[in-house]
């Protein structure tokens, strides 16, 4: 156990875990925080499973040996199983269990101006008791930072010292869901209005955008709030080697966006794939399979796999099945990064450096997609000789995808705070 | 020059009804023996006004006076085993009449009376059968006798003209008709209570002259009192209620003016915008554009449905019935599909050929937008209809296996318009291909409109969507939702002419209108993949723009390959197809009724008198 005051303190809050990341947004909070701590700030992160999804004890146990100062929040709060290295950070939480919770609906009084539903979520998100836990843990500690993860957990905000820079890490910009998301026939129970989440965002003193798109709609939403962009990072491999069988990949966890994706893609244009390239076969890997039974012609469900590197490496390109989707596609990143090219569809693109995006095929229907697929499986010596010229860009893309460059803001406004609170000029 | 047939009949005149004065007996009577050339022996018995005289070889006598004329004459025959002619009215027949009818006594033992038919008035039209005390000046036209059986066996017939075979002459009660009592109606009524019948020879004429009103039934009368009476009322119930009088009533009325008359049972048309309505007008127009002078038209339509498709004034020469049938036609088209059995009823009661135009057997296999005796309705059309008309082989093919038809049934595939000049005019102003994807169809489960627009708006995101016979409301930016039905031939027009590609994927279709309709716009089309479309591309000449799909990844490629630009730059369907126009429907269609009319088949219409209307 040591003090607190050796290195400037983060409080992360978020609902999913970051390790081990399985979806797109626990990518993106583990690359968060391993950026955080690769710049000497302790990370305090808090688990609040949203809606009580249970976990294990030794799922627990294996997060807190890759995090050493974790607060896992259950029952709404209520009980807060934790481990931390930071003496006052103990003694505060410790205490908790000894005083009620708190009913923090008095103090939000304009809360019932939310949606019902935006209203249920935000408690749903940061319950009385994790509003308690955050409060009781910035003041022990004093971080430079509160970082709670989506807007609906903004809740906290308020009760954050002021001393204290308060931020949202908004992944998704949810008031674009009906015509980003929903247009295409995806539900989305996270859509809100663009008044509710303005109101939501307004409690943070700088809002982090994951895209400069969505930056600047954010920062029409809130023109008095600071707005950074900042992407996810993601460290380019080595060069790989060519894959051998006409492969193709698709990664994705199980969320609508996906799941509609692919099962699409099946459908409509893994067909005319396999029309084209008879022995082309599709690799499933992650949660989404779970969409398939894997007895689709030419289909293997993998699930989870240990090497994603190699399952690259096997595969000839990467699609990105998903037509809909908000903020930045990890999986789009990780193709690249992986040297492979991937097949997806405007929205795949969305946030890119426009040098990255070129790095990309998209499509606009599935017949394309399906076309653009057989191409890379079946490459013309032209295609041949640009997906070459494309390898050798490599570099570049390595600086854009790089965490110097995705942080650049967020390490600005952090400074920004730590000067203004150790009174420098 | 004809010889009677030496000795086997005598004659027996009843001048009786006519102006014959006793003293015109005998001139009459050696009149007709030298029409007849009758030979030796063979009597003429003549009856005027009480008055009555036998000539034989020459010489003229008187019947004795215990018996009356008639019974006379039949012992005459009796004892000599010929038959006799019973006459009535100041007419001659010929020789070969007479012995033609005569010869028809063979051909059962009990047949015991053979009566021609009679040809009246100056255009050789035959009157028309009638039945116990109802006499009839109705007339059939002698073109029509070929529709009639060649022979008929009745109970009796007061006709002007009764040939009384040898046999049953034996049968005739000459004691009861010596008493008085006896009538010329007590002698058939009591040759039928011993079991003969009467024949009518349908294909023998007699060139009767006098006016039709008194061909049959002129010694009703004297029926009144007679101990038959009673019977002879029922053998008459008998005759009218037999099929053949119906038929020769319907037959009556199907011709006007030395036209045949042609009903073309528009009912299926309801006053909304549907592949029905639009074959039916296109008929309606081939019809009218026809060469048809042989045949009178007349429209049955509903009186809503008439006025939203504004027949009257886009047919004027056609005749109109509403909302059902009441006149007789000698052909009975029914434009659409057999739907209602009270709609085939009265089609039958309306015509002696009737015929149905098959769309398509979608509403037959899918139940549910039919009505609860489709079934059965169907199948009496098959079993007895005289004709079908389908709009193509595939049609055809679908019907024939769900509905064998009888052998004789005359089958016709017609097509509707594939013109493009009668759709639309080619190259007249360019398109504008603003709309994007128009999927086509309707309402109807089969049509598949809302899946498969569910289905192209996933696959083609950032593609507009028309999806036209889509009755949900709008959830999707990028789909308009259009619901078919109620929206001028213009609005439809324009939106297949705004299409970047129309999508049809109707799984179950008899033409396929819309596809040949986007076909004669030079608009790439894609349908589901049925044997009817190599036929739509015959008659087309679509060009490669027909595309066919089969699974969902077959509707995403064809769709895809159609918006490619260069398949969007592409000219129009060729013309190097076999166009069908609708003035060759409407020749096809009146060529059809010809031949209906020319295979007209009694016993098939009995057949079908008997099921459809018989209890």
């Amino acid at each position: 156990m040591r003090p607190a005051s050796e290195r400037p303190g983060v409080i992360v809050i978020a609902h999913v875990p970051p390790w081990p990341a399985s979806a797109g947004n626990e990518y993106r909070l583990a690359r968060l925080i391993h950026w955080l701590e690769a710049t000497d700030h302790d990370v305090h992160f808090v688990y609040r499973p949203f809606r009580a999804a249970p976990h294990t004890e030794d799922e627990l146990c294996a997060l807190a040996e890759r995090f050493p100062r974790l607060y896992a929040v259950e029952d709404s709060g209520m009980s807060v199983t934790f481990v931390t290295d930071v003496a006052e950070a103990d003694e505060a939480v410790a205490t908790l269990s000894d005083q009620p919770v708190t009913d923090y609906e008095r103090a939000l009084p304009s809360d019932s101006l939310l949606a019902e539903r935006v209203h249920d979520l935000t408690r749903s998100f940061a319950p009385d008791g994790l509003i308690d836990l955050v409060a009781a843990l910035a003041k022990a500690i004093e971080p430079v930072a509160v970082i709670p993860m989506y807007i609906f957990m903004s809740r906290i905000l308020p009760f954050v010292p002021t001393d204290t820079l308060r931020m949202i890490d908004l992944v998704d910009v949810f008031s674009t869901k009906v015509d980003k998301v929903e247009r295409f026939g995806v539900s989305d129970s996270f859509a809100v209005s663009r008044h509710d989440e303005a109101y939501l965002m307004d409690r943070a003193d700088v809002v982090i955008a994951i895209q400069e798109e969505e930056a600047e709609v954010v920062r029409a939403l809130v023109p008095d709030r600071r707005v950074v962009t900042v992407g996810i990072d993601y460290p380019m491999l080595p060069v790989s080697p060519p894959a051998i069988d006409n492969r193709v990949l698709v990664v994705g966890s199980a969320n609508p966006m996906n799941t509609v994706g692919l099962v699409s893609f099946i459908r409509y244009a893994w067909p005319i794939v396999r029309s084209a390239v008879p022995d082309a076969e599709l690799c499933v890997v992650g949660s989404v399979g779970g969409a398939l039974s894997g007895a689709e012609s030419g289909v293997s469900v993998l699930g989870r796999v240990d090497d994603i590197d190699a399952t690259y490496a096997s595969a000839k390109v990467a699609i990105n099945p998903a037509v809909a989707g908000t903020g930045v596609k990890v999986k789009t990143l990780e193709a690249i990064a992986h040297r492979r090219p991937i097949v997806m569809w405007p929205s795949g693109a969305d946030g890119l450096p426009r040098e990255v995006r070129a790095a990309t095929s998209i499509a606009t229907n599935w017949a394309e997609f399906a076309k653009l697929v057989i191409g890379h499986l079946q490459p013309s010596e032209r295609a041949s000789s640009e997906g070459a010229a494309a390898d050798r860009h490599g570099p570049d893309l390595a600086e854009f995808l790089s965490a110097d460059y995705v942080y650049r803001e967020l390490a600005e406004a952090l400074t920004t705070a730590r000067s203004r609170r150790d009174g420098d000029p | 020059m004809h010889r009677a047939q030496n000795g086997s009949w005598d004659l027996f005149v009843d001048l009786s009804g006519s102006v014959m004065t006793p003293e015109g007996i005998e001139p009459f009577a050696r009149l007709l023996s030298n029409r007849l050339r009758m030979s030796v022996g063979q009597r003429i018995t003549a009856v005027a006004d009480r008055e009555s005289r036998i000539l034989v070889d020459g010489r003229l006598f008187e019947p004795p006076r215990r018996a009356g004329a008639l019974a006379h004459a039949i012992e005459l025959a009796q004892i000599d085993g010929r038959g006799l002619f019973v006459i009535s009215g100041a007419w001659m027949p010929t020789a070969r009449l007479l012995d033609d009818v005569a010869a028809l006594a063979t051909v059962d033992p009990n047949i015991g009376t053979v009566q021609p038919r009679f040809g009246v008035g100056g255009s050789g039209d035959v009157a028309m059968l009638a039945a116990g005390s109802s006499t009839s000046s109705s007339v059939i036209s002698r073109t029509l006798l070929p529709l009639l059986p060649e022979l008929y066996v009745t109970p009796e017939i007061d006709a002007a003209c009764t040939y009384i075979t040898p046999t049953a002459v034996t049968a005739v009660d000459t004691t009861s008709a010596a008493t008085g009592l006896a009538t010329q109606l007590d002698l058939l009524v009591g040759l039928r209570r011993r079991g003969f019948r009467n024949l009518v020879a349908n294909r023998l004429v007699a060139d009767y002259g006098l006016p039709a009103g008194s061909v049959y039934g002129s010694h009703q009368g004297e029926a009144e009192g007679s101990a038959l009476a009673e019977d002879a009322r029922a053998g008459a119930r008998w005759l009218e209620g037999s099929a053949m009088l119906k038929l020769e009533r319907m037959l009556s009325q199907s011709m006007r003016g030395g036209r045949k008359r042609l009903l073309l049972d528009c009912r299926g048309m309801t006053p909304v915008h549907n592949g029905s309505a639009h074959a039916i007008l296109g008929y309606l127009l081939g019809i009218s554009r026809a060469n048809n002078p042989g045949w009178e038209i007349t429209v049955c339509v509903g009186r809503e449905a008439a006025d939203y498709h504004r027949l009257l004034r886009r047919f004027p020469d056609f005749q109109y019935e509403f909302q059902q049938p009441r006149s007789h036609y000698l052909v009975a088209l029914h434009l659409s599909q057999p739907w209602r059995m009270n709609m085939l009823m009265e089609l039958h009661e309306s015509a002696p050929l009737i015929a149905f135009n098959i769309l398509d057997t979608i509403a037959w296999d899918a139940i549910y937008p039919a009505p609860d005796d489709l079934d059965r309705v169907t199948r009496l059309a098959a079993r007895f209809a005289d004709g079908m008309i389908y709009l193509s082989e595939h049609s055809q093919k679908s019907f024939r296996l769900r509905f064998p038809p009888h052998d004789g049934m005359q089958e016709v595939v017609t097509y509707l318009s594939t013109s493009p000049d009668e759709y639309h005019v080619m190259g007249a102003h360019p398109l504008q291909q603003t709309t994007g994807i128009l999927v086509m169809g309707n309402r109807l489960d089969h049509k598949d409109v809302a899946r498969t627009t569910d289905k192209l708006a996933n696959a083609f995101p950032f593609f507009p969507i028309v999806s036209f016979g889509d009755e949900r409301p709008c959830t999707n930016p990028n789909v308009r939702t259009v619901p078919s039905g109620h929206l001028s031939d213009a609005t439809v027009r324009d939106l297949l002419e705004r299409a970047s590609v129309i999508v049809y994927p109707s799984f179950a279709e008899g033409f396929g209108i819309p596809a040949v309709q986007g076909l004669s716009l030079g608009k790439h089309v894609v349908v589901r993949d049925l044997p009817l479309w190599d036929e739509i591309r015959a008659l087309t000449g679509s060009n490669g723009k027909l595309r066919t799909f089969r699974t969902d990844a077959e509707l995403v490629t064809a769709v895809g390959a159609a918006l490619e630009p260069d398949a969007q730059a592409s000219g129009p369907a060729g013309s190097g197809g076999r166009a069908v126009t609708w003035s060759d429907c409407g020749n096809l269609l009146i060529r059809f009724a010809d031949e209906l009319v020319s295979r007209f088949d009694y016993e098939r219409w009995q057949s079908r008198d008997l099921a459809i209307t018989r209890p």
